[in-house]
């Protein structure tokens, strides 16, 4: 960050979409900041703070839930408005992120659009149908947490477009959530993020959805795996089941080697965090 | 470029350059109780209060705290007057080298002010980001458990604390 | 056992922690000094290179870059940077800087620059051209013919006549041979044999490593810096840049942690040669990412243990070797290796023993002094064979450990045969309270339901235990000394060179002076370690304070004492043999009267035979009593991820009498929480040329409080009569335990050995 020159403190949305437009580059803008204060990143010139623009809420609003792209996971932690399953299951994602400072200032839309190695919402987010809502000065465009993670979120945001509010719908209570972080201790990074929702309909399962995220560069919805126990019934015999798919399906993933574990060793492991969150779903609800 | 803000209860304008984190304006600013231990947001002993919040001041740039209410270690508590919590982490022997301390009293300020009777996931959790190499924790949970009691027990008084607002 | 104590064995409260718990400016960089110039240092990107040309010429340029030092233009001395006694037992194979490097980290140039931003243009802006050269990551390899050759300089040597051959990448050999093991292997009903790894590891204190420099009024060098060994230091500076002791003042203020990293002159000399060439006042502080590429660490050793052992439980022999890697320096490679040996293998009774250790220099980061100090490696071998013994024989690891170790009374062949670098000293043991230990904390552990845990099914749980010994200082080599005087109003300034490094040695020493006096603690100002003021001590380090420094502070106290109830004597009119001390006065038996310790000190300052009361004593020690200790650890193991869990610790400890009990729990509870994230997460990753790839604190991960599983603490008391009212040292030996006892659980739980640490989940799914 050597060669920033100037940092604005914009008061509204406005003009901090105004201010991100300008011509040229090395214009960036600042959310909880627990990335950009690190930086080593040369070409940043200006920061725009987001802090400001009344970008901090929780809403429910006409059967989804509605949060600001600046609402810290604590602020999800400690809401009162999130208290359906998906509401339930984004809290205990956020609980897991980084350590109690660092939950005070990692933003959704932060966390969301730098995929970074300490993010881990998006598995929640690919799970629970989110939408995000991205703004730039000239335009405003909602797309599919699935979309938007094709790629990696850089490739996706345009020039002065950043991420204002991510929604998703809220769900009955005939479903059932969970959300697993496995790390090497309590206060880490993740070794594979695993996110699943369904409902039981007759004792089966119906409606799946699972996505992963940490165990493969890009966090991503497993429809296959979906598929194959779309219907199954909820009985002794679907934690060998889960085991089974899920062991052919991970030959088509290509694992990530980090500081945190080998990509063999998250390949191993692969199956059993799928079957832990949802087997998990029954004891967490 | 100037940077208008609350630190400890008073009101400063401090000069700063765009890139400086809170951690250096604060210590250039000869707030010594905020100590540097990494400089990248993974050991904790950079910890301050924004608005009633635990955080990093390492993670901030300084720009980011216009207008902000910051508490440093130096703002909670005198030898006289000491906090509570100062006085429980002393008695509790929760104190060793004592570098990570002022971090580790401020995480766990921002919990009690928070919560009157955290369990002890609680606090552990609410001190999750501060690293200690010498008391192995131990010392420090049963110190804030301690000043949670006190707290309640509203024995306060008996240190001549200022009135901690609790919500 | 000494009873009716006043202030020793009292939990009082550590006399500096208020101070701190507000945050006052007492580190080493909390003070601003006027047109302080900032230090940073240009480090090696090679594991092995020879520097064919190095462009200052760029950075000289660059406004505000005071003075750059390369190795063309620093002295060239070579010193040992360990800060151990004189003559250092580790080789000198150091330089400033010099042409060649090492290691990954190495130093090749230092800028002082007016601004930290300047520092960092002007490192950037030094050109190096180096010749790369093939280097050693290895250890077993270094040892062969025509390995890469890491220290073929002429210089490189030892001062104490040991076995030293860097032609050889050798740093240090030992040996040791009691008894006729092979004698004992023929004996014996069954032998194993079996080879274990304990890994590199950094201390991670919270505060780096930091040092300022200044000249002061005089033109003396002023050293403010965070350091276990501050004399050591002074010493070090005063050989390797030539100038006299004399012109040279260390300051050690508050210290944010050591655990042996600090005890190495590390940042000082670069430090003060910026100063003398600039006249200013000069910073240098090591970076967390520093502090993991260039600094110490635990050295890693490979070892291999052979024991034999009859059914009847008797343990015929032990063969122990250890292949340490030192990394690119020697410091403390002959110590740390002979301590791997005589801090682990007195603890059992054994006719026949033999031990052989070498250190060899590889191209990788350098070893050092680290909490345990090389019997932490030994321990993970020795106590999980021990485990392995007991299997064979069908008999209670536990029962098996009690029938064998060492006892009061008794002594060991290894106390004579091994020391620090040399022979050994002859002793025996005074104080064992390890039955206890191994009793109180079986029960409290539930050891005898150990096998009624769940042994099937995905989550397996099992308790493992493993008993431990250190020492208490080095004899014969080590000495601390004190200095006290007397004041107007009874209190009495207490001046060490020991060194507190967060320990609370500044407490406990002060409340040996005030058990002595008769007053309280409170009653006793500590000034410690600052080579004007204080007089000499070691440092912190070898287990030594309480032990060793402990004993000056008590001998200086009696003879402070003395010298009042001389005065008093002639104050009362009254035989000083009648006279004793209690709450601040001298007290006669025969009349009961009194007198108090003010009015004798201003009977002295002002009226009759004027003089200040005070009085120095300086202590060395013949022995070192290790202190005892037996650990256990329940855990669980997730058989399908390989997860372990610790679910449950217990410590109990014998250390002697607990001056503060509470601090010596503190002492034990950091030294096991730091023992355990060692055994599971604490890993150095490198990449096939060398580098440290995780050298931060996300990705080299050491426990926080989330992860705290319930830890229980017994301190069990003994009385070793040749130390401070029966106090022997409690600093390292919680270190050693749970490499060995959570691999040993991890036995009872599923069956496996665990014997390369450390014992992350890959390894175990591996092995299950």
């Amino acid at each position: 960050m050597d060669n920033l020159k100037e940092f604005h403190n914009p008061e509204s949305l406005k003009s901090a979409l105004e201010l991100l437009a300008q011509p040229g580059e090395g214009i960036y803008p600042l959310g909880g900041g627990t990335s950009i204060s690190i930086s080593e990143n040369k070409k940043i010139i200006q920061l725009v703070n987001l802090d400001n623009l009344g970008l901090n809420y929780i809403k429910d609003k006409g059967g989804r839930l509605v949060i600001g792209a600046m609402t810290t996971a604590q602020d999800i932690i400690d809401s009162t408005a999130l208290n359906d399953i998906s509401g339930t299951v984004l809290k205990k994602c956020a609980k897991t992120i980084g350590s109690q400072q660092i939950r005070n200032a990692v933003t959704l839309g932060g966390n969301t659009c730098g995929l970074f190695v300490w993010s881990d919402m998006p598995a929640m987010l690919l799970a629970s149908n989110a939408e995000i809502h991205l703004a730039s000065k000239e335009n405003e465009r909602k797309i599919s947490a699935e979309q938007f993670f094709l790629k990696h979120p850089a490739q996706i945001l345009k020039k002065g477009e950043i991420c204002i509010e991510v929604s998703f719908p809220k769900l009955d209570n005939k479903y059932l959530g969970e959300f697993i972080k496995f790390s090497r201790t309590n206060f880490d990074k993740t070794i594979m993020n695993v996110c699943v929702f369904f409902y039981l309909k007759e004792k089966k399962i119906r409606g799946l959805k699972i996505a992963v995220s940490g165990c493969i560069s890009l966090p991503r919805r497993l429809k296959e795996l979906e598929s194959k126990l779309e219907g199954n019934a909820m009985d002794e015999k679907l934690p060998e089941k889960i085991i089974k798919e899920a062991s052919v399906i991970k030959e088509n993933l290509n694992f990530i080697s980090d500081m945190k574990a080998s990509k063999q060793y998250r390949k191993k492991i692969f199956e059993t965090i799928i079957l832990d969150a949802i087997m998990g779903t029954v004891l967490f609800s | 470029m100037k940077l208008n803000l609350i630190i400890n209860e008073i009101k400063k304008e401090i000069e700063i350059s765009p890139d400086e984190t809170l951690l250096t304006v604060l210590r250039k600013e000869r707030y010594y109780g905020v100590k540097k231990g990494c400089g990248r947001g993974e050991c904790g002993a950079c910890t301050v209060i924004v608005n009633g919040r635990a955080k990093k001041s390492c993670l901030i740039l300084a720009g980011q705290m216009e207008g902000k209410s910051i508490t440093t270690i130096e703002g909670i508590g005198t030898a006289d007057n000491p906090h509570i919590l100062q006085e429980a982490f002393v008695s509790a022997g929760a104190v060793q080298c004592g570098f990570c301390i002022p971090g580790m009293i401020l995480s766990a300020k921002a919990l009690l002010d928070k919560t009157k009777n955290p369990a002890e996931g609680e606090i552990k959790s609410a001190l999750d980001g501060n690293l200690c190499r010498c008391t192995g924790y131990v010392k420090q949970i049963e110190a804030v458990k301690a000043a949670a009691k006190m707290l309640k027990e509203n024995n306060a008084g008996k240190y001549a604390v200022k009135k901690e607002k609790i919500t | 056992m000494i009873k009716n104590l006043k202030t020793v064995g009292k939990s009082v409260k550590k006399i500096d922690s208020f101070s701190l718990s507000r945050g006052e400016p007492l580190f080493t960089d909390d003070i601003h000094l006027k047109e302080m110039l900032i230090v940073k240092i240009l480090h090696s990107p090679h594991a092995h290179a020879v520097i064919k040309n190095i462009d200052t010429s760029g950075a000289e340029k660059l406004p505000g870059v005071h003075h750059i030092l390369t190795y063309k233009n620093v002295p060239r001395v070579n010193f040992s940077t360990a800060g151990q006694g004189y003559p250092e037992p580790s080789p000198y194979d150091t330089f400033i800087m010099d042409k060649k490097v090492r290691f990954v980290g190495d130093r090749v140039a230092a800028v002082a620059c007016q601004t930290e931003e300047i520092a960092k243009k002007a490192i950037e802006l030094i050109k190096v051209e180096y010749e790369v050269l093939p280097a050693v990551l290895d250890p077993k390899e270094a040892q062969k013919d025509g390995a890469p050759l890491i220290h073929d300089e002429k210089e490189a040597r030892m001062l104490i006549p040991v076995e030293y051959n860097p032609k050889k990448n050798l740093a240090a050999c030992v040996n040791m041979n009691i008894g006729d093991t092979g004698n004992g292997f023929k004996e014996a009903d069954f032998v194993f044999e079996e080879e274990y790894e304990s890994h590199y590891a950094q201390h991670v204190p919270i505060e780096p490593h930091v040092t300022i420099t200044y000249l002061d009024e005089n033109n003396r060098l002023i050293i403010r810096t965070s350091t276990q060994v501050p004399f050591h230091v002074r010493r070090i500076i005063s050989k390797a840049l030539g100038i006299p002791v004399k012109k040279i003042r260390v300051i050690k203020p508050r210290i944010g942690g050591g655990f042996g990293v600090k005890q190495e002159m590390l940042l000082e000399d670069i430090c003060s040669l910026m100063t003398l060439r600039t006249k200013k006042a000069v910073k240098l502080e090591y970076t967390r990412k520093e502090e993991f590429i260039s600094s110490r660490t635990r050295h890693p050793q490979i070892l291999k243990l052979k024991t034999g052992v009859k059914k009847d439980g008797t343990i015929t022999a032990i063969h122990l070797e250890s292949l340490m890697n030192t990394g690119a320096y020697g410091s403390h490679a002959l110590t740390v290796i002979c301590n791997t040996g005589s801090k682990c293998l007195p603890l059992y009774r054994c006719k026949n023993i033999k031990f052989d250790g070498k250190s060899v220099y590889t191209n990788l980061p350098v070893g050092g002094a680290y909490r345990g100090y090389g019997a932490t490696q030994g321990y993970l071998a020795l106590e999980i064979q021990m485990d392995e013994m007991a299997e064979a024989i069908g008999m209670d690891p536990l029962k098996f450990r009690l029938k064998n170790h060492i006892r009061k009374g008794e002594g060991s062949p290894v106390f004579e045969a091994l020391g620090e670098g040399t022979e050994g000293t002859k002793q025996k043991i005074k104080s064992c309270g390890l039955q206890d230990c191994i009793k109180i904390g079986a029960k409290e552990v539930s050891w005898n339901k150990r096998n009624q845990l769940p042994k099937s099914g995905r989550y397996r749980q099992g308790i493992g235990m493993c008993c431990l010994m250190q020492g208490s200082s080095i004899p014969y080599i080590d000495m601390g000394s004190c200095f006290m005087k007397m004041n107007e109003d009874g209190s009495f300034n207490l001046m060490i060179g020991a060194t507190d490094l967060g320990t609370g040695s500044d407490t406990i020493l002060a409340q040996i002076a005030a058990e002595e006096l008769g007053i309280t603690e409170k009653e006793i100002i500590v000034y410690s370690s600052d080579t004007d003021f204080t007089p000499f001590d070691a440092g912190a380090y070898a287990s030594s304070t309480t032990y060793l420094s402990g004993e000056a502070v008590r001998k200086t106290a009696e003879k402070i004492k003395e010298e009042i109830i001389k005065i008093a004597s002639n104050m009362m009119h009254e035989k000083a043999k009648n006279l004793f001390v209690e709450g601040g006065k001298v007290i006669s038996k025969k009349s009961k009267k009194k007198i108090s310790f003010s009015d004798i000190a201003y009977n002295a300052f002002y009226a009759e035979r004027q003089q200040q009361i005070m009085a120095t004593a300086s202590h060395t020690t013949s022995a070192s009593p290790p202190p005892f200790s037996a650990h256990f650890a329940k855990v669980e193991v997730d058989t399908l991820t390989g997860k372990i869990k610790v679910l449950k610790y217990v410590t109990a400890t014998d250390c002697g009498t607990a001056i503060n009990p509470v601090l010596a729990e503190g002492q034990v509870e950091g030294a096991l929480l730091n023992g355990i994230s060692f055994a599971l997460t604490e890993k150095f990753i490198f990449d096939s040329s060398g580098r440290l790839l995780n050298a931060n604190l996300s990705d080299y991960k050491i426990f926080s409080t989330s992860d705290l599983p319930e830890i229980k603490t017994i301190l069990v008391p003994t009385y070793e009569p040749t130390g401070p009212y029966g106090a022997k040292s409690v600093a390292e030996i919680g270190i050693n335990g749970p490499m060995p006892a959570i691999s040993n659980a991890v036995y009872n739980a599923c069956g496996i050995r665990l014997r390369c640490a450390p014992f992350t989940p890959d390894k175990v799914l591996e092995a299950l």
